[in-house]
């Protein structure tokens, strides 16, 4: 936390010298007209100390600005000009009042951020609370089915038969889980202050990738992608990229009912490079699209699928693609069912070519 | 494998059901599971029952995991599987690089932990100097040979025409093949040790690489990507003949 700490005093000081400079100008430029004492130099100064004391954090520059108006006052733009002189009956007024001014402004400053402050920790709580419930939601049920599971195993005399089915649904609920704590994991690599760790990689050894893992799932789809020859060197974190990929093609699987197959198409556009995932499933009705990516919708393709939804999956994936700088929207399909495109930052180098 | 004597899988977890699991698994395959929850425990275990293979999680209460391949290195090539966590790409490689021959990311299931263990013991029983490689004097895993008499590299009978360098890569990775090289240890054995860490070349020249020996580029049957760690050159299975 050095350098933002060094950043802000940079920034403090560069805002009091600009508004002190143009506080001394202004007097030095209205003093030409009239040459006698300058009443207007003590009104320039006092809206300099309410700025410095508005625009800096804390007191001190507030306080550092009225004595130095206080200075420049006395010194230059009242008799005697260019000396300082502490005799001059109004000196300690003026000195109280800048300081006044100051300490009052600066108060009223840091009341409002400390207020903002506040109020975004309020609102981040909230946020937090939020996620913590829906995923305890998420996991309740199928740890319940676990749990129920393997105690009829334990106490209950069973058909072999019956013994494998209970074992099977908890190696599917086990997964279940897995699936969602690695998309959990995804979201603590670059949120609580930790910074997304960018690198160039090739893209197609990051589908690669995905798609090796993808096709380790039970119940997968064929996926075909269209490759670019160019070699494509995006800055990513592979992992979370990896990870957008399983969601998307879980997601597929999950609950576009009759899909076939998976497209991942690629192109690039200007400045960024442009997945889509799409499929040969019923599609996303028009009325849910715009609420599949936020995770508020529990229900989607309710018709189709049990109690499971990847909502947080998808909103994970938004998050993800965020943080890169990147957007996630979900659309129709040429091939019939639902697409859901992302496009990342990217920017074409030659040197890669051959 | 079926022998008079059986393979010696020596467990380092410190997690109750994760150790149940392991030895469970391994000790149903046939294999002689010895189960240690400590570091400094493991270490006197592998200096007097000498393990054939080391099961290692890197997270232990009294004894960083590292600290362990590096001390087991100092005197033993016995492998060293690391079951680590996903998320930490870093150690992964970290641990490979000191000498761990691969590893294994929880969560995993008994049929990928018996694999793992099978190619790590048939890593120590086929050296370089008795196995195929030097038999025949190159590799083969499908369609694909690496003839290192004639420093060539085929698919399908074709000469596939890789450039010095990429030939060199392919050729490591093959003598390598079944195990994880980092990007770390590849560049130090293709380049030297005083080649910056930059990667690029190394994935632009793989990408090359798989245009040339993959169908299809984004599914590859031969080079895997393992995101974050480097890459790993497929095995042959023990199902496929030999010619």
């Amino acid at each position: 936390m050095e350098q933002p700490k060094y950043r802000r005093f940079f920034r403090n000081g560069l805002l009091f010298l600009l508004i002190m400079g143009a506080a001394v100008a202004l007097s030095m430029a209205l003093s030409g007209i009239n040459d006698d004492n300058n009443p207007f130099a003590m009104a320039v100064f006092i809206l300099a100390v309410a700025l410095v004391a508005r625009v800096s954090d804390g007191y001190l520059w507030g306080i550092a600005a009225s004595l130095l108006g206080t200075f420049c006052v006395n010194y230059i733009f009242t008799y005697p000009f260019w000396a300082f002189d502490v005799t001059y009956p109004g000196y300690p007024l003026t000195v109280a009042v800048m300081l006044i001014v100051s300490i009052l402004i600066s108060a009223l400053t840091t009341q409002i951020k400390r207020q903002e402050q506040l109020r975004f920790e309020i609102e981040r709580e909230k946020i937090r609370a939020n996620l913590l419930r829906a995923i305890a939601h998420d996991i309740r049920t199928p740890l319940a089915s676990i749990l129920g599971a393997s105690s009829a195993l334990r106490e209950q005399k069973l058909s072999p038969n019956d013994q494998t089915e209970l074992i099977d649904g908890i190696h599917r609920d086990a997964q279940w889980l897995v699936r969602v704590t690695e998309n959990l994991l995804s979201i603590t690599r670059f949120t609580g202050g930790v910074a997304l760790k960018k690198e160039d990689e090739v893209l197609e050894e990051i589908i690669g990738s995905a798609i090796l893992k993808y096709r380790r799932r039970p119940a997968c789809l064929p996926v075909e992608v269209d490759t670019p020859e160019r070699i494509l060197m995006v800055p990513m974190d592979g992992v979370l990229i990896e990870q957008v990929l399983i969601n998307l093609f879980d997601n597929v699987s999950d609950h576009a009912a009759g899909a076939s197959r998976i497209w991942l198409h690629i192109s690039t556009e200007p400045g960024r490079v442009v997945l889509s995932v799409e499929d040969d499933g019923p599609g996303i009705p028009k009325d849910r699209l715009s609420r599949v990516l936020d995770g508020s919708l529990t229900d989607l393709h309710s018709q189709t699928d049990d109690r499971r939804n990847m909502g947080i999956g998808l909103s994970v994936c938004r998050s993800i693609i965020r943080a890169h700088g990147g957007d996630l929207s979900a659309g129709r399909s040429a091939h019939g069912g639902a697409a859901l495109r992302f496009y990342l930052p990217y920017q074409e180098e030659e040197a890669y070519a051959g | 494998m079926p022998g008079d004597i059986k393979s010696k899988v020596l467990i380092i977890e410190d997690d109750p059901g994760i150790c149940t699991f392991l030895k469970t698994t391994v000790g149903a395959a046939g294999y002689d599971a010895i189960v240690t929850g400590s570091g400094s425990h493991a270490l006197n275990i592998i200096a007097s029952h000498c393990p054939d293979c080391i099961l290692l999680d890197l997270g232990l209460p009294d004894m960083d995991g590292c600290e362990i391949i590096r001390s087991v290195r100092k005197w033993t090539q016995t492998p060293i599987v690391v079951i680590s966590a996903r998320s930490t790409e870093e150690d992964k490689a970290g641990a490979l690089d000191l000498g761990a021959d691969d590893y294994i990311t929880k969560p995993f299931g008994a049929v990928e932990l018996l694999a793992r263990i099978r190619a790590a013991l048939r890593h120590t029983h086929t050296t370089a100097e008795d196995g195929e490689l030097a038999l025949t004097g190159s590799y083969r895993v499908g369609e694909l040979c690496v003839d290192y008499k004639k420093r060539r590299v085929f698919l399908r009978g074709q000469d596939v025409h890789l450039t010095p360098n990429e030939f060199r890569i392919v050729a490591l990775l093959g003598r390598h093949a079944g195990q994880v090289m980092t990007y770390k240890a590849l560049l130090r054995e293709l380049w030297g040790p005083s080649v910056s860490m930059d990667n690029k070349i190394l994935r632009v020249h793989m990408a090359n690489i798989r245009r040339k020996l993959e169908q299809n580029p984004n599914q590859p049957r031969y080079i895997f990507t393992e995101v974050g760690v480097g890459y790993r050159m497929a095995e042959r299975s023990e199902d496929e003949p030999t010619d």
